[in-house]
């Protein structure tokens, strides 16, 4: 583990108990990874993946029940790493007889900031956000937009190092989700680290240099985008017409490649391929086991594919 | 501190928010606005009532047979009447049954025809007032000439006149009388109240306003609406973003709590605070005391809040919370009543309230009027001189006595019966066991020890000493067991009379010197003194010491004369000259039980109905520095000797102390009844710990009016009799420590609960 990491997860599990003697449920397993200074962090998985359980263990809300998670240098929970998280929840609520301004107010002295430092930072942050010049109607008037982008000016009223963001552009209509991903990009050019929790993968394929993917509590992927997808990834899609024995034949030997029956009677031939000489070997092989090709599809592999290639190889062991 | 103090700033903005706030303080604004115009002044008192008449059948026949004679004031009086209210007064004087319906209208016409006549300036005669001695007022008034007098003047003055002449049958009443006024007119009739009265009456309005307004509906309203501040609190929107914040969890929660208090101290505050103000400018009474119900209701909130938001952390749920305070307040309820029961049926009428010492052996009377002597084989009580039939029925007071009668070795009891009071005597010989020996004078009040021994009986009517020899009474007729009443039974006592004879009420105390054997009468602020001339008694001396009507009680032998009034004040004054040497007031506005004396008047004592024991030494003429035991739970004292004092404490524990420096010299201490141990050692301490919201009403009622201690009956006549004593800070302290255990185990939980 590097030295200044802003998040270390080393080996954090949770298991929740329901009742006395209730079996536990493993939220999360042996979970590892570390988030560096000025990273924009995806963290990916399909709903009940435990997302939200370790941004909770993170911030102290529960406890793991193995391993260590550490937060800017402080234990997961300590008062002095949380000071300096800016957080937005999912689902946030805020209260209906609050407006922006005494919003702001509240969890900035939540923050431990003055109200020299509130007001400083107070009209800046609600133009950034977008609700410069509502600041004073009630909350229960606001949409779920205008009330999505008030948690993420809460989240940044005391300036924080890390910013823990759980699903931080749901309810906000295009554009709104523009000006977050702008933000985000200045907050990342400014040195902060953000730490995204998201289901919205092309949002994270656009605004994320690192991204961790959890699926059933398991982490199954962590490392860059690139790492991810490659930029020169390809998904080759070959209509074939032949003997089923030479097809198969042909391709024997073969990673990142399936092979599935079509009602005519011919053959989808899908394959992963790094380069255009994988994909000449390819043709040639089935060429040489008298295989003919009828059609040839070339597509750029998303995080999409990515996200659920590896979802489904959990799928195909369960 | 400052994120916390933020959370209580958003939980006021939260309450200031709430529509249901802004509803009760429009209620309440209405309600001073009804009140605003409210308003009072002082007049002299002059009108008569119809509850200002006493002893209708009397007055009406002395008006009767007077009728004819115009140059007597009640012929006078009677000549001035109408025709018809005169044949009405003459057809009750004359009817042979009584009817009880028709008097009661016939007294109302008297004393609307007599208001009448107030107004007349010939009201009054020389002639035929001849013979009666005006009092100052009456004799300034007149003084001034009738004709000049204003209307209110001359009213004043007739009332006097009237009252003079019919001492016995026009109440004493204060010199004003209080008349409402709403918008400047007059509401009402005017009361005739002494500043005092009137206060009372205002604290114990004001007493029942702040409970209902604020210990009901106030606390009831908060609940309702502050039930889904801490639920909310756990929305999860919500609860992770404040517990992702560099706060602790406990104290999070104690703001919230504090911040839910805020709707609370809101309300209170206004209500207290516009109250405080009315009643000192509309009503000119400015009792900054008023000011201390806010604390007091915020704390009761906080009890119930308590157990609310231990459920809603729990539940998180809004009708959780109200349910589970709803059933927190009934188990309070129940536990509360349960305590009076056992208070009432099982501590009350067993609690020692009179003790004595004859020849060596030890008397008690228990409030539930029953006699015991102390039994040294088995260290207890044992009942003797049993006559009351009603046990248990302590606050019906159906007896009278005993005292012990040396003269005649026996002790002398009267009950209260039906239609007769009924004598009983006991003597050792027979094992202390009642005889009833004939009938006693109706409507004794009480019976003391002449210097000789003697026994008088005091009724509000008249004194009489009981014969040294009183024959047993004849059998009364018996039918299914039930008693029927007796044949006249043999006169068992003498009148004595009082020259001249003073004006009597249920309220007058009477105490006789042992050491002198002056007779020492107060009633209504009058002390009369009255020198033992023969068997009868003639009057040496009478002072005004109060305007007010006020009850009090008497102690007196050697030099000094011992007055507690009912206010709580004790004077000591000269009991030759009469002039005040002292005024002490140890228990506040607390009254006094009775007072004792020891027999060369050395000591003075005082039993107050917070049971607390009050002791004066008037050779250093200062009160007795002695630590009592059971202070606090004294309910009976007696001094055997000159510097011999016994005190009972804890019902029926029996301390002897040397004075002055109070060293215990002897105890009596029975182990209790099964019932009274259960209470001590299971009950008790039950409801010591347990939370009393329904107690507050205590602790209010004792900052307003600062008395601890109220009688059961709403209107009593004598100081002696059944007060229900209640400790105004012990529910603040059980309170206290309840809402405090509800608070820990509330943090805890938060904090190590995840959400």
């Amino acid at each position: 583990m590097a030295d200044r990491s802003v998040i270390e997860i080393d080996q954090v599990g949770k298991i929740y108990r329901h009742g006395w003697f209730g079996k536990g449920v493993h939220a999360l397993q042996d979970i590892s990874f570390e988030v560096l200074p000025g990273q924009i962090f995806g963290l990916l998985g399909p709903n009940g993946a435990g997302k939200t359980t370790l941004i909770k263990v993170l911030l102290g809300i529960i406890r793991a029940t193995s391993g260590k998670a550490r937060l800017l240098d402080f234990s997961a929970g300590d008062r002095r790493g949380r000071i300096k998280v800016g957080y937005l929840p999912e689902h946030l609520q805020l209260a209906r007889h609050q407006t922006a301004r005494t919003a702001l107010e509240l969890y900035g002295k939540l923050s431990g900031l003055t109200n020299a430092q509130i007001n400083r930072r107070r009209d800046e942050l609600l133009k950034t956000v977008g609700l410069e010049g509502r600041d004073r109607e009630s909350v229960r008037r606001f949409s779920k937009g205008m009330q999505q982008r008030l948690g993420i000016a809460q989240a940044l009223i005391h300036d924080p190092e890390l910013l823990i963001l759980d699903e931080p552009t749901d309810g906000l209509d295009p554009v709104g989700r523009s000006q977050i991903r702008q933000l985000l990009q200045q907050l990342k050019q400014s040195g902060k680290t953000v730490f995204l929790n998201s289901h919205l993968l092309q949002e994270v394929e656009l605004v994320c240099d690192h991204v961790a993917i959890l699926d059933y509590g398991q982490l199954k992927f962590v490392g860059t985008m690139e790492d991810l997808s490659p930029p020169d990834s390809t998904d080759l899609v070959i209509h074939v017409a032949g003997a089923e024995a030479d097809v198969r034949g042909a391709v024997e030997g073969e990673q990142q490649l399936h092979v599935e029956r079509l009602k005519d009677g011919g053959f989808l031939v899908q394959a992963t391929v790094h380069d255009q000489s994988n994909a000449d070997r390819l043709v040639d092989q089935l060429r040489r086991h008298q295989v003919s090709i009828v059609r040839l599809n070339r597509r750029k592999k998303t995080l999409e594919d990515a996200f659920l290639e590896l979802i489904s190889q959990k799928a195909e062991l369960v | 501190m400052r994120p916390y103090l933020a959370i209580i700033k958003d939980s006021f903005r939260e309450a200031l928010a709430s529509r249901v706030l802004w509803i009760l303080l429009l209620l309440i604004t209405v309600m001073f606005l009804g009140f605003a115009p409210l308003g009072w002044h002082r007049e002299l008192t002059s009108r008569i009532g119809w509850d200002d008449l006493s002893r209708f059948e009397e007055l009406a026949r002395r008006l009767v047979n007077h009728h004819d004679k115009p140059e007597t004031f009640e012929g006078r009086i009677a000549s001035m009447l109408s025709p018809g209210l005169n044949s009405e007064l003459k057809s009750i004087v004359n009817s042979s049954r009584e009817d009880r319906r028709k008097e009661r209208r016939v007294e109302r016409d008297l004393s609307v025809e007599l208001n009448k006549l107030l107004n007349r300036r010939d009201f009054y005669n020389d002639e035929a007032w001849s013979g009666i001695t005006l009092n100052d007022e009456a004799q300034e008034l007149l003084a001034q000439d009738l004709n000049q007098l204003t209307k209110d003047q001359l009213r004043r003055f007739n009332r006097l006149a009237l009252k003079a002449a019919l001492p016995r049958h026009i109440k004493q009443r204060p010199n004003r009388s209080i008349s409402f006024t709403y918008f400047n007119w007059d509401v009402g009739v005017p009361l005739p109240l002494t500043d005092e009265q009137f206060q009372e009456i205002v604290e114990a309005t004001l007493v029942t306003y702040m409970d209902f307004f604020l210990g009901v509906i106030g606390v009831f309203c908060a609940i309702l609406v502050t039930a889904s501040i801490i639920p909310n609190m756990f929305d999860a929107g919500s609860i992770n973003l404040l517990l992702s914040k560099p706060i602790s969890r406990s104290l999070l929660y104690l703001s919230k709590f504090v911040g839910g208090c805020s709707f609370v101290l809101i309300n209170s505050t206004y209500l207290v605070v516009g109250t405080w103000l009315l009643l000192g400018f509309r009503l000119d009474f400015w009792y900054p005391r008023v000011l201390l119900c806010i604390p007091v209701f915020l704390f009761l909130f906080i009890l119930y809040y308590s157990v609310s938001g231990l459920a809603g952390l729990i539940w998180r749920n809004t009708i959780v919370c109200i349910s589970v305070t709803v059933v927190f307040w009934l188990i309070c309820f129940v536990v509360g009543n349960s305590k009076v029961l056992i208070d009432t049926f099982v501590h009350s009428p067993n609690r020692v309230v009179r003790v004595m010492m004859v020849d060596d052996q030890l008397f008690a009377v228990l409030e539930r009027d029953q006699t015991q002597l102390w039994n040294s084989e088995i260290a207890s009580w044992q009942d003797v001189f049993s006559s009351s039939p009603f046990f248990g029925a302590s606050f019906l007071q159906m007896n009278v006595g005993p005292v012990y009668d040396p003269a005649n070795q026996r002790l002398l009891q009267v009950q209260r019966g039906w239609p007769k009071f009924r004598l009983f005597t006991a003597v050792q010989e027979d094992a202390w066991s009642a005889i009833e020996v004939g009938d006693a004078p109706s409507e004794i009040i009480s019976l003391i020890n002449e210097p000789d021994g003697r026994v008088l009986a005091v009724s509000p009517g008249s004194i009489a000493r009981f014969r040294d020899e009183i024959l047993p009474a004849a059998e009364r007729p018996r039918i299914f067991g039930f008693e029927l009443p007796a044949p006249d039974q043999t006169a068992a006592s003498d009148a004595v009379i009082l020259k001249p004879a003073p004006s009597m009420s249920a309220a007058m105390q009477v105490a006789v010197s042992p050491t002198t054997g002056k007779l020492y009468l107060w009633n209504d602020g009058r002390l009369s003194v009255y020198q033992p001339q023969g068997d009868d008694y003639d009057r040496t001396e009478e002072v005004v010491l109060s305007e007010e009507s006020q009850r009090a009680v008497l102690a007196v032998a050697g030099q000094h004369l011992l007055i507690a009034r009912a206010d709580g004040v004790v004077n000591l004054l000269d009991a030759e000259t009469l002039e005040l040497e002292a005024e002490y007031r140890p228990e506040a506005k607390n009254s006094p039980r009775y007072a004792i004396v020891s027999p060369d008047g050395g000591y003075f004592g005082v039993v107050f109905h917070t049971r607390r024991f009050w002791g004066y030494d008037t050779e250093a003429a200062a009160p007795l520095d002695v630590r009592w035991q059971g202070q606090g739970d004294i309910s009976a004292a007696a001094f055997v000797s000159d510097d011999e004092l016994l005190l009972v404490d804890r019902g029926n524990q029996v301390t002897q102390y040397r004075l002055p420096d109070g060293d215990v010299v002897a105890s009596w201490s029975p182990s209790g009844s099964l019932m009274q141990r259960l209470s001590w050692y299971l009950i008790d301490p039950i409801y010591t710990i347990f939370p009393k919201p329904g107690a507050l009403q205590s602790t209010t009622n004792y900052l307003l009016t600062g008395k601890e201690s109220t009688s059961i009956a709403q209107e009593i006549e004598s100081l002696d009799s059944m007060y229900v004593k209640k400790d105004p800070w012990a529910p603040v302290w059980s309170s206290l420590v309840f809402a405090a255990v509800m608070l820990t185990i509330s943090c805890v939980y938060i904090a190590r609960q995840e959400f």
